[in-house]
């Protein structure tokens, strides 16, 4: 599996990938240069695609209005060799997009944890722990399932976010790390077939409250 | 292919001077609201074309586009120029968020029980968009082999996942994620032959 992540540099390009792909591509970039250059050069023709439509009048005022509410984040601390890459979507199934703020690395499970106003909860499950931390800062939520037995045959971990109003969004179909932006709402964890469903089958066997 | 990539950046913006774009984000950074309200006139066209082609709802086109520059007002320290160009930048921020939305939409239409290959990608409507595709980028385009070129579309304009590329083209995956690459390359290829001094 190791040597087809290189073939994702295309897709990733074209933001054609699903969550875990892309946690999966950039962890990959951060030891790869020849993948780093190939990416700039992609997006850079991605980009030309972008066709020119003016924006519509009004558009720009209200934006200029909105930034003096705005604050702007400083600049990374420190020089760091990891790759910072642009930009960061959730490109997970069902998330809506409301309140995406720009990271320029998605990060890892780790570098929220070590935000200044990280919270964390961890829950026992007969399968094993489970973490969720959170932090306005970053804007994210990351959920730690790294240490849950295998989900057996045939089947695996799925994530959810429950809405305040009561409805599953699914987030991701992983067992390792999810991060996503932070919103309110229950933080669930089920186990579903292979692939992930669209809706839960099964009781989550751990959520966690975010307000 | 890929070698010599180093030191050499593609730069395909038209009429704003590529170093100064990047000039003008250095100085957003800064919190300088004049170069924020002209890196929004240089670009803002570019996003605003970009999300109503993919979405082809100008109220949605227009919040996609409010919240890529909001993204940009607050992260512009993040920006290195050392990763690619300002345009190249920003286009990402924005065309992220546009994907998101088309999948939570699918997603949801999935939850309806509607068929959501009917929505997949339709390809632009051509009343909605008035867009003025630059010449050199049309021809360039015309230079894939049709497989490049419809698997670039539907994942750049349909916000599909090269899996559901592939499953709708019925290719291989390996196949798909290959020619992405390949019609990007090609693309960049050529784009820069035209730029060429």
């Amino acid at each position: 599996m190791r040597s087809d992540v290189h073939d994702l540099a295309g897709p990733y390009a074209l933001d054609a990938v699903d969550a875990d792909e892309r946690i999966l591509f950039e962890d990959h970039l951060d030891s790869c240069r020849v993948c780093r250059d190939e990416v700039i050069g992609l997006r850079e023709a991605a980009a030309a695609l972008a066709t020119d439509v003016p924006a519509p009048n009004g558009l720009a005022t209200r934006v200029m209005a909105q930034t003096l509410a705005t604050p702007q984040v400083s600049a990374p601390r420190g020089v760091s060799r990891r790759w910072f890459l642009v930009g960061a979507a959730a490109a997970i199934a069902g998330v809506a997009i409301g309140g995406w703020h720009l990271r320029t690395r998605e990060p890892t499970f780790s570098a929220v944890l070590a935000a200044d106003d990280a919270q964390v909860q961890v829950q026992a499950t007969e399968s094993g722990p489970v973490r969720l931390v959170s932090s306005a800062e970053l804007d994210r939520i990351a959920v730690d399932l790294r240490r849950l037995r295998p989900a057996g045959k045939g089947r695996t971990y799925q994530t959810w976010r429950v809405t305040p109003a009561g409805k599953p969004e699914p987030l991701a179909v992983a067992q390792t790390v999810i991060v996503v932006p932070r919103r309110p709402g229950t933080f669930a964890v089920t186990v579903e077939p292979i692939g992930g469903s669209p809706v839960p089958t099964t009781e989550p066997f751990v959520a966690f409250v975010v307000g | 292919m890929l070698g010599g990539m180093e030191g050499r950046r593609l730069r395909l913006v038209r009429d704003l001077d590529a170093a100064s774009a990047e000039r003008l984000l250095a100085r957003v950074a800064r919190g300088d609201q004049t170069a924020f309200r002209a890196l929004f006139d240089a670009l803002s066209g570019s996003v605003y074309g970009m999300a109503l082609r993919m979405l082809r709802d100008s109220g949605l086109a227009e919040d996609i586009t409010q919240d890529a520059f909001l993204d940009v007002w607050r992260r512009a320290a993040h920006y290195d120029v050392a990763r690619g160009s300002a345009r190249s930048w920003v286009l990402t921020i924005a065309h992220r968020r546009a994907v998101d939305v088309i999948r939570s939409r699918e997603a949801a239409r999935a939850r309806e029980r509607r068929s959501a290959e009917a929505e997949a990608v339709d390809g632009p409507e051509e009343s909605v968009v008035s867009a003025d595709v630059r010449r050199e980028v049309q021809k360039c385009l015309d230079a894939l082999t049709p497989l490049q070129r419809e698997s670039v579309e539907l994942a750049y304009f349909g916000g599909c996942t090269y899996r559901q590329v592939a499953e709708r083209l019925d290719r291989p995956l390996p196949t798909i994620k290959t020619r992405m690459r390949d019609g990007l390359i090609r693309l960049r290829d050529c784009l820069e032959a035209r730029h060429a001094v």
